[in-house]
């Protein structure tokens, strides 16, 4: 039988069964179903690894301690391999409104955080600090001053370019307190200027779209100023910020030798949110091929159970089984294929609208949606290997029975 | 495959075929000693479960047979592969059925086309217009580009003819081949069969019907699989 005969045969057969139409929206839905659940589980999975591998929280331990961070006790930590910084916790960073930026759309949240050189991010623009300037700021490139800026959708209309604000200033407003019993009470206003002389990438770090940084001289100017002046009992603690992640059980089994067993680090991801983000994937994925088997096996068996007569007429007037399992074998292979590439298809398109659409805002917070290639092949084994495994299973079951029989089915 | 000139195209001796039942044992063909020659009308007649599907089954090499001998166009049949037998089935032998058993997905003409796309002596250039010859022969010529559904019965039956044709076979078997369709188009159907045997084709019909008695040459009447009776 020729090659051009049985694409023929195919095609019309294809072409011009309406019963098919059912069968191609199972596999494209499929299709799509699982390429976007697992398109979800590689960015996910890649979300979270950058937060974790770029984000300065994830490698700084918060150690509790008894006495506040002295010269002495900086030394020690210090001397400890892999410790490029060790601060005060208080001096960490502190959250004000900036009137300038205060508009109807921006609520003029500005998160001012400890700027000294461990610190700081790589590919400033502009310039960094310099060791004796006070009143000068770091501020990111896409600089969202508002209390949403730690959000992953943010209105991204609103964003301002980090370009137009290089040299110039911003003030932020900060009060003096006090505790009145057990309360805080809010006493004099101040303000203060920051010249912005940098720009930083905040999705290199995974920081909030409004964090600034500043000089560890003005935030601590700032916060000597809010935290009241009769509060004289807290809980002292440091910040240790470490090279790398990877050196994280060294620092703190060292920050244990001396003395400090309960660091740990400053951010940290609910393993039980991923669990449960992983494990409905997985769920899902599950369903949809049991799904697709349940499907797949009824939809085929009543196929090949309509075409039994025909396979028996075809086989009677002399179509060897050969021929008739090539038919049928790249019937179906045509059919997986066809809606496969269908179902992938609506998927890019899906995946373009909504990546430039509802999901466009999150490339400012480091998020960049992208389609991993293993999920076409994992898709394509799943969807078009057990369709096709299925089929042909009842294919070769039905060609192989007796003609009589197949010619009888059809009665 | 030689000497396809020869009057006798099939020959049977001592056919037995044995069914089991639950374990019980049906004879359905005993002793069957025929001869079937060309140019002939053969109608074999009985009652249901008298063998003569089981005949024409066999002798339309699609089922086998536990004792005798199956010669056609003086080959022994037995000695033959699934293959040759589906290669000798092709050229050979044409079938019709009592339900047609047409693709719905194709049109006439191309339900005629089906047995020469495995037929490699048939021009592939020249199927489309054998097949609207045949569809003429039996004359559903306005009807070639119609689908099967679109089709009365007896329309479909004179399809499934034109099908049988399609190879020029030598022999033609038909098994009810009016059995799901009304006067008329049973008159039509037996014409057409008688024709084709005046055309130097051997063929073999099935059927419960008396009208065929008015077509065939030879009638063949079975009984618990055996042959009770010949009216020439």
């Amino acid at each position: 039988m020729r090659v051009r005969d049985l694409l023929k045969i195919i095609f019309l057969k294809t072409i011009r069964n309406k019963g098919l139409i059912f069968f191609y929206s199972i596999i494209i839905l499929c299709t799509i179903l699982i390429t976007t659940t697992l398109t979800f589980y590689y960015n996910y999975n890649s979300f979270i690894s950058n937060l974790v591998n770029k984000n300065i929280g994830f490698r700084t331990l918060n150690v509790t301690a008894d006495e506040q961070l002295n010269d002495e006790i900086t030394k020690k930590i210090l001397n400890i391999k892999h410790v490029v910084d060790v601060y005060s916790s208080e001096h960490h960073s502190i959250t004000l409104t900036s009137p300038d930026f205060k508009n109807e759309n921006l609520s003029g949240i500005v998160e001012l955080t400890y700027g000294a050189e461990s610190m700081l991010p790589n590919n400033i623009i502009g310039r960094s600090f310099n060791n004796i300037e006070k009143n000068v700021a770091i501020c990111p490139i896409d600089f969202f001053p508002d209390d949403s800026a730690s959000e992953l959708f943010i209105n991204n209309e609103f964003l301002i370019d980090g370009h137009d604000l290089l040299g110039k200033e911003f003030s932020v407003e900060y009060y003096s307190h006090r505790f009145e019993d057990t309360n805080l009470i809010q006493e004099e206003k101040f303000e203060k200027k920051f010249k912005i002389v940098g720009l930083y990438d905040s999705k290199a770090v995974m920081n909030n779209k409004n964090q600034c940084y500043i000089q560890v001289s003005d935030l601590k100017e700032i916060l000597e100023t809010t935290i009241p002046s009769n509060m004289n009992e807290y809980v002292s603690s440091y910040l240790v910020v470490i090279n790398d992640i990877e050196n994280i059980e060294y620092v703190k089994e060292e920050l244990a030798n001396i003395g400090y067993k309960d660091a740990e680090t400053k951010n940290f991801i609910n393993l039980g949110i991923i669990n449960i983000i992983m494990i409905t994937c997985i769920s899902i994925s599950t369903i949809i091929i049991f799904a697709l088997v349940i499907l797949t096996i009824s939809y085929i068996k009543k196929k090949i159970m309509n075409e039994t007569h025909i396979i028996g007429v075809m086989r009677a007037i002399g179509y060897e089984k050969k021929d008739m399992k090539n038919i049928y074998i790249l019937e179906t292979a045509v059919i997986i294929l066809f809606t496969y590439l269908i179902g992938i298809t609506i998927f890019f398109i899906l995946y373009f609208i909504l990546k430039y659409t509802i999901f466009a805002s999150l490339i400012y917070s480091g998020i960049t949606i992208y389609i991993n290639g293993y999920v076409f092949l994992i898709s394509f084994l799943m969807v078009a290997s057990i369709t096709f495994v299925i089929s042909l299973y009842f294919i070769i079951k039905s060609i192989n029975s007796n003609v009589i029989s197949l010619l009888k089915s059809g009665e | 495959m030689e000497n396809l000139k020869s009057e006798v195209v099939i020959s049977l001796e001592g056919i037995e075929k044995i069914y089991y039942k639950k374990a019980k044992k049906i004879v359905a063909l005993k002793n069957v000693n025929l001869k079937f020659e060309r140019g002939k009308f053969y109608a074999i007649k009985g009652q249901s479960g008298s063998g003569k599907s089981t005949l024409i089954n066999i002798l339309g090499l699609i089922d086998n047979f536990d004792n005798g001998t199956y010669h056609l166009f003086n080959n022994d049949i037995t000695i033959l592969s699934d293959k040759e037998l589906s290669k000798l089935r092709m050229k050979n032998i044409g079938f019709i059925f009592q339900d047609f058993h047409l693709n719905d997905y194709l049109k006439a003409f191309e339900n005629v086309i089906i047995p020469m796309v495995i037929n490699n002596d048939i021009d592939k250039s020249k199927r489309n217009e054998k097949a609207h010859e045949l569809l003429d022969v039996v004359g559903l010529s306005d009807r070639s580009n119609h689908f099967p559904k679109e089709l009365s019965g007896g329309e479909q039956q004179r399809v499934a003819i034109a099908r049988s044709l399609a190879n020029d076979p030598i022999i033609i078997l038909a098994d009810e081949p009016t059995g799901n369709l009304d006067k008329t188009n049973e008159k039509i159907v037996f014409e057409k069969l008688q024709e084709l045997s005046k055309a130097d084709k051997c063929v073999i019909v099935v059927s419960h019907s008396d009208e065929v008695n008015k077509y065939a040459d030879i009638i063949l009447t079975m009984e618990n699989g055996e042959f009770i009776g010949e009216k020439q």
